[in-house]
């Protein structure tokens, strides 16, 4: 079974994540914090790992650092309690591939985990056309590799914006609410702001800009939510 | 008009009034003028007086023959008088010939100056309005042309007094004429009188220059007082205008703090406070940071233990075994228990500044305080720590609220305390040097890193690597220190011990 290892300086924390990902059969590694996830990890590298940020001795800025420098590929999740480090976390600096705010459901780390390997499994496999590729205009969804194409090139979204960008591709022109978006981007917790929906599209443009700088398909309507502009 | 409005402020205005009205003791001056002139005209009077007396000497014994000769004599002395002899009926009997216009040529005259009919001009009018107003004077040219004279300088004369008259000409320049009479007695009767006569412009010229003088210093003092408010409009006013803009810019439409002071490098007292207010806008502009930094900081440090209790609870609903069910309780409960712990700290520390100012004082005696404190924590500690107290030699008062000495000293032994293992020592000792009173609390513990020292007292700062996380520690036992002994006027440092273990000392002020 897939390894997982869970870095948290805050036991009761890590204790819990890790009884509930061990009931849902995975073999989870614990540590207090990343010095200690660090020697660990020289031995075999786990397959996603799970960070808190605020740690003592290394925190989990440090340690995403030094496992992107030996591996580009391992998934890693972050615990964040400040909104702040957000965008530190998923920019270029650090490229982590997905976090979950504090507090978050226990349901939804397990989902993003079981996504996160099942990307990594179909990356691995050799990429073969799928009925449920979706194409709207230059925009190419492959939501069994959770891959994202826009004019022939491939974007990185996290697992959240993958989810939320493909709600608003589905019905192109319509428009979604934020709490129409918050289901999509997190299907198993309630307790998600709103504010965080439009930190995700923030970002999501961001990530478009950067291949197309004059990108403008996601319209934001005032009072009501997003829509896919075609 | 933007620009013109700018240039008069208000003070502007003030101060322009002000220097204006010193300009304008001058004029007062020119007031003064009317007694000098009375002065002058006296002074001519008598004058005249005496040569009348001189006529009248001259022709007391043969009128006719003497006056004749001396006519012309005189003539060539005085040259600006004219003697008449006049009868009881007023005829003239004897006249030395009318005056010549001696002074005509002289171009000289100072109420010909363009300045001083400006002056005039302008002046004429305010002065009449404070001068009284003075007799018309009557004409004195039909007089001169009459042969018979009975002005009231004769009547005066002629009943055995002296008269004085003053007259006009129609003459071009409007000469002021002087008349004085004095009378001629023969045989105990009056006989006659001896007139003379004499033009004012001597008088009138000299006041006229005066006048000019004043009215030029006046003009050159008009045009300094100007410059001089505007030289002090643009080093008083401008500066102030500058600071207004800023102050107005400082907070956005929310009361935000946003800009600052941009200070000044003026020496002035306007540069002073250019610099008060930015010293004043950078503590606020500080004190909002860390305000921010706390607000964020708090929802931070409540965010873990929501984690832990919103998934604990999660689990319980998914375990059946009674021994993990009772695993995830107790997680939800000793969370619980940590937020209320954080939520009592925080709520204390943001209250400390508020009320230690306002909280009543009394004289506290830190040597017995420091005994009860350590007793407690021997009797708490009993089978793990040892205490050692060194007290001060003599009695020791620090004016503070007890609790509040209390909390600072429980906090410090608590923090000691959770570094010292089993079996550790800690020693405390209480010392008096120059009105300050020292506590130290020493464990010997790891120490604290050199990279902390700097930080050790921040909020919400915790650094316990070789411990699980302890729930009673939130990162604010420290800064509550801090806050009190500074609230005192006090001071409060973390070390090292060279021996191993950390110091922290406690200086407040002692009676």
């Amino acid at each position: 079974m897939a390894s997982i290892a869970v870095v948290d300086d805050e036991a009761n924390i890590r204790e819990t994540v890790e009884f509930a990902l061990r009931r849902e059969g995975y073999d989870v590694q614990s540590y207090p914090d990343g010095l200690e996830a660090w020697s660990a990890f020289q031995n075999a590298l786990p397959e996603v790992v799970i960070l808190d940020i605020l740690m003592p001795r290394m925190d989990g800025l440090e340690l995403c650092r030094k496992l992107r420098s030996v591996s580009d590929t391992v998934p890693i999740i972050f615990l964040t309690s400040r909104d702040d480090e957000i965008d530190r976390v998923l920019g270029l600096e650090l490229g982590a591939d997905d976090y979950l705010g504090k507090p978050f459901s226990m349901r939804e780390l397990v989902a993003r985990v079981r996504v996160m390997l099942r990307r990594a499994a179909r990356r691995a496999e050799t990429p073969r056309d799928d009925d449920k590729l979706l194409r709207v205009g230059s925009l190419e969804l492959d939501p069994a590799r959770f891959i994202v194409r826009w004019k022939g090139q491939q974007i990185d979204l996290t697992v959240t914006e993958f989810l939320m960008l493909q709600a608003l591709v589905r019905h192109p022109g319509h428009v979604k609410t934020r709490v129409q978006l918050t289901r999509e981007g997190y299907p198993h917790d309630n307790y998600v702001s709103e504010r965080t929906i439009d930190s995700h599209v923030k970002r999501i443009r961001k990530k478009f800009e950067t291949v197309e700088p004059q990108f403008d398909r996601i319209d934001t309507v005032y009072g009501m939510g997003y829509r896919w502009v075609v | 008009m933007g620009r013109l409005t700018r240039l008069f402020s208000r003070i502007s205005l003030r101060l322009m009034l002000f220097n204006l009205l010193l300009v304008f003791l001058p004029v007062a001056g020119v007031l003064l003028l009317d007694f000098y002139e009375q002065h002058l005209e006296r002074a001519q009077i008598q004058s005249m007086f005496r040569q009348a007396r001189l006529i009248v000497a001259l022709i007391q014994t043969d009128p006719q023959s003497r006056f004749e000769k001396a006519a012309p004599l005189l003539r060539q002395l005085v040259s600006d008088q004219r003697f008449r002899v006049v009868t009881t009926d007023g005829r003239v009997l004897l006249d030395s010939g009318p005056l010549r216009d001696v002074d005509q040529e002289e171009s000289t005259n100072p109420q010909k100056n363009w300045l001083y009919r400006f002056g005039a001009a302008v002046l004429k009018k305010p002065l009449q309005w404070i001068r009284p107003v003075t007799r018309p004077l009557t004409s004195s040219d039909a007089y001169e042309r009459s042969g018979v004279l009975r002005g009231s300088e004769i009547q005066d004369a002629l009943v055995g007094q002296r008269g004085v008259e003053k007259r006009v000409s129609s003459q071009p320049d409007r000469q002021v004429m002087l008349y004085t009479a004095v009378p001629v007695f023969r045989g105990g009767r009056v006989a006659g009188a001896v007139l003379v006569s004499q033009s004012t412009d001597d008088i009138r010229e000299e006041l006229h220059e005066v006048r000019l003088a004043v009215f030029r210093i006046f003009m050159i003092s008009v045009v300094l007082a100007c410059i001089l408010t505007l030289m002090v409009s643009t080093t008083i006013v401008q500066p102030l205008r500058q600071l207004r803009k800023e102050a107005g810019e400082i907070l956005d439409r929310r009361g935000r703090l946003r800009g600052r002071f941009k200070g000044s490098s003026k020496h002035d007292e306007i540069g002073d406070l250019a610099r008060a207010l930015e010293r004043l806008t950078h503590r606020v502009e500080q004190h909002q940071q860390l305000a921010e930094a706390f607000a964020s900081d708090v929802s931070h440090e409540f965010k873990n233990p929501l984690a832990s209790i919103r998934m604990a609870t999660e689990m319980l609903a998914q375990v059946d075994s009674p021994a993990e069910r009772a695993r995830f309780l107790r997680v939800a409960e000793s969370e619980i228990a940590r937020m209320e712990n954080l939520l009592a700290q925080v709520r204390e520390i943001t209250m400390i500044d508020a009320e230690i100012q306002n909280e009543e004082r009394a004289p506290v005696d830190l040597n017995a305080l420091l005994q009860r404190i350590v007793e407690g924590f021997r009797l708490r500690e009993r089978d793990r720590v040892s205490f050692d107290l060194d007290i001060a030699p003599s009695s020791l008062t620090v004016v503070a609220s007890e609790d509040r000495l209390i909390q600072v000293f429980e906090n410090l032994l608590d923090n000691a305390v959770s570094f010292t293992s089993t079996g550790g020592h800690i020693a405390v000792s209480v010392a008096h040097a120059d009105k300050t009173a020292h506590v130290s609390v020493h464990d010997r513990g790891p120490g604290i890193p050199e990279e902390h020292l700097g930080k050790i007292f921040d909020r919400f700062f915790t650094y316990r690597p070789d411990e699980q996380k302890n729930h009673r520690h939130t990162g604010l036992g420290l800064s509550i220190v801090k806050t009190i002994v500074e609230g005192y006027g006090g001071s409060v440092h973390a070390g090292n011990q060279p021996e191993g273990g950390a110091v922290f000392e406690v200086r407040l002020p002692a009676q």
